[in-house]
């Protein structure tokens, strides 16, 4: 177990056009469970892969305890690293790959076979110890590749995408076998992936990364309920965040919102921050679930399209010249191009500067 | 599209088609397959098949290319001569030497140069026109040229041996040294076919195994022997028939740099045949030891296959 830091680092590809991390900070306490998210070609890998000593830092250093590991060889680094393809060594047996690194370190044969059984028994693959790689399910071999990154006990523990070759429901065991075998561990995990399930149900930290720079980091409910920036506020959540535009009035209770032709009373916690914008746009972002029938509708909207979820309906329609979606209970829920009333929770919306995407 | 049914169809044979009406679909496969197989098969039997049926045929008989018509059945006589005559024995000896020398020389200098080529280090570009400029030069050329390299008086390799204080060595005229200079000669223009041919395995190996062993503590070294190594052994197979096959029907360096001797010490298996065939005019024997000749080769990449193969079944 230790720290992980992550000191102004920065990574510039050869011949890359632009940096692919920037001036990167980030301080990881001994056993957190930290997952970077983020779009497809935000740096998540090449962060993680930094952190293995995979790729060298063009700028800034990288702590694990006490020791900087920058200059370092993996080897030298006490991490052990789950890959989205597993990188099971073929030519051996599943026994074999997982106490590779063990023998490689001269460990004593009773010693190698009693963790490598511990990890088997615990991870439900022993009877699968003689096979090849080969021979494995994708679920399984995911499984061989966490065990011989739990053999090593390793001071950090890299997981690059490891559930996305697996299928949903697989995905989703292999999600709690993960926490699970982590509140075991307790070891510092630093988990990247794209799917914001992941990161919600996985981590005591989100960091969020955008175009290589964190974009927000904190407790999932914190990325859930307070995004930052508008950025953060559609990549978490899901179904999506509706963006509406809207202006800042005064109505005859106070700071109000026009969006559309309705006009809302602005969220009283808000209202003071808004009051110094009068007249001025701003963006409103409001999630599905944050759209509620009851007694006072304040809206009415014509229905477009709507999908029964199971446990919810979710309702497309357009409001404000912008396509939206509200979760809503089956039996409130209007159909097909009907019409729907609709109230905005509007102690729940977030609302954004729509030239910077900043949070007011 | 069409090529796996041709496959299946083909390997099933008749019974397949007793089993289940032809359709149409297959008859037309049938009708392109042959269509663009056609060209190359025709070679292929002229050329290839037809010799020989005719080599096996002419092993029995006892004939002269002077004047073939006389020909004379004689049985088995020209393998059990082979027995009781030393030159096929000797011959093959050579052989064997030969490609044994060429292929534990070829073997790990290719690999340690594909190792080269595939690090960032620098003069890649360089060394990879290098090693492949004599293999893509005609093995008459390179023979020649290096018959000048090994001349015993005047040779530029007697130059540089002089220089560094050893003495004039004679090279090919030497029983001792005329096959290894061969040996030499032979990896120094097919050690460049080797590295492309690990290299490319090289290239097509992931590059997470590696990663994920030096994640796993293994040093460069430790990476190599235990990964790299081991998966590279189809490559390693493939490299290895190669060589064998190459250097067992290897005719060039006899016939131009020593005509097979000093005595005999280089007297590679085809150039004898060559010899027993067109200057000792005794064509019937030269068949019977070609026959010798395709089955040790077919023997030898078989077994090699089959020790090799339990290897890389993963
Ligand atoms: N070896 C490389 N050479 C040059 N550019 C690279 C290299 N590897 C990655 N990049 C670039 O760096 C950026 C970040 O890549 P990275 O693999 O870290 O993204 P990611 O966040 O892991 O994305 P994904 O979710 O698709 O895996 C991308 O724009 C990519 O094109
Ligand atoms: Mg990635």
């Amino acid at each position: 177990m230790a720290d992980v830091s992550l000191k102004h680092v920065g990574k510039t590809y050869e011949n890359a056009s632009a940096n692919t991390i920037e001036d990167l900070s980030l301080d990881i306490r001994s056993g957190e469970f930290v997952v970077l998210v983020g779009p497809s070609g935000c740096g998540k890998s090449t962060t993680l892969r930094m952190i293995a000593g995979l790729e060298e830092l063009s700028d800034g250093q990288i702590w694990i305890g006490d020791r900087r590991v920058d200059e370092l060889e993996p080897r030298e680094r006490d991490i052990a690293m789950v890959f989205q393809n597993y990188a099971l060594y073929p030519h051996m047996t599943v026994a074999q790959n997982m106490s590779f690194g063990l023998r490689l370190a001269g460990m004593e044969k009773v010693e190698i076979r009693r963790r490598v059984e511990a990890a088997a028994e615990v991870l439900d693959i022993g009877v699968l110890l003689d096979r090849r790689p080969r021979q494995l399910s994708g679920g399984q071999r995911q499984r061989v590749a966490m065990g011989r990154a739990m053999v090593r006990d390793p001071a950090v523990f890299l997981f690059d995408e490891p559930l996305s070759n697996l299928d949903a429901k697989l995905r989703g065991q292999m999600r709690a076998e993960i926490r699970r075998l982590h509140k075991r561990l307790k070891a510092t995990t630093i988990y990247v992936t794209h799917d914001q399930v992941e990161a919600m149900t996985l981590a005591d930290r989100v960091v969020v990364l955008h175009r290589g720079k964190i974009e927000q980091q904190g407790t999932p409910q914190e990325l859930y309920e307070r995004p930052a920036t508008r950025f953060v506020a559609g990549f978490i959540g899901s179904p999506t965040m509706n963006f509406l535009p809207a202006e800042v009035v005064m109505s005859d209770d106070g700071v109000a919102l026009k969006l559309d032709e309705a006009i809302l009373p602005a969220p009283a916690a808000k209202a003071e921050g808004l009051a110094k914008r009068l007249g001025q746009p701003v963006e409103i972002g409001v999630r599905p679930e944050h759209f509620v029938v009851d007694a006072a509708p304040a809206l009415t909207v014509t229905v477009d399209m709507a999908e029964l979820l199971g446990p919810t309906t979710l309702v497309h329609f357009t409001f404000a010249g912008v396509a939206c979606s509200a979760m809503l209970p089956p039996e409130h829920a209007s159909g097909e191009g009907e019409q729907q009333k609709l109230r905005i929770a509007f102690d729940r919306i977030s609302i954004f500067d729509p030239a910077t995407g900043r949070a007011l | 599209m069409s090529v796996p049914n041709i496959l299946t169809a083909a390997s099933a044979g008749t019974k397949a088609r007793a089993r289940k009406p032809v359709t149409r679909r297959q008859k037309r496969d049938w009708v392109f397959a042959a269509g663009f197989l056609a060209p190359f098969m025709i070679l292929l039997l002229v050329f290839q098949y037809v010799p020989l049926v005719v080599m096996a045929k002419n092993s029995v008989l006892d004939y002269s290319l002077l004047n073939p018509a006389v020909a004379k059945f004689v049985g088995l006589r020209n393998f059990t001569d082979m027995i009781e005559y030393e030159d096929a024995a000797v011959s093959f000896g050579v052989t064997f030497l030969f490609a044994l020398g060429v292929v534990v020389t070829v073997i790990p200098i290719a690999f340690l140069l594909a190792l080269f080529l595939n690090s960032k280090l620098p003069a890649r570009g360089l060394v990879r026109t290098m090693i492949m400029l004599p293999v893509v030069t005609s093995a008459v050329v390179v023979a020649t040229m290096w018959s000048f390299l090994l001349d015993p008086s005047n040779g530029l390799i007697n130059g540089v041996l002089n220089l560094i204080g050893v003495g004039n060595q004679p090279f090919l005229t030497s029983t001792g040294q005329a096959l290894p200079a061969l040996i030499v000669m032979t990896l120094w223009q097919q050690v460049g076919f080797g590295a492309i041919l690990f290299l490319a395995g090289l290239q097509g190996l992931p590059p997470e195994l590696t990663e994920a062993a030096r994640i796993d503590g293994a040093t460069k070294r430790q990476v190599l022997w235990n990964v790299t190594i081991p998966l590279l052994s189809r490559t390693t197979l493939f490299v290895v028939v190669i060589m064998t096959v190459f250097s067992l029907q290897a005719f060039a360096p006899a016939f131009l740099m020593t005509q097979g001797g000093p005595q005999e010490a280089t007297n590679l298996i085809v150039y004898h045949i060559y010899n027993t065939a067109f200057i000792m005019q005794q064509a019937g024997y030269a068949s019977a030891l070609s026959v010798v000749l395709l089955l040790v080769v077919l023997a030898i990449s078989t077994l090699q296959m089959a020790l090799l193969r339990s290897r890389w079944n993963y």
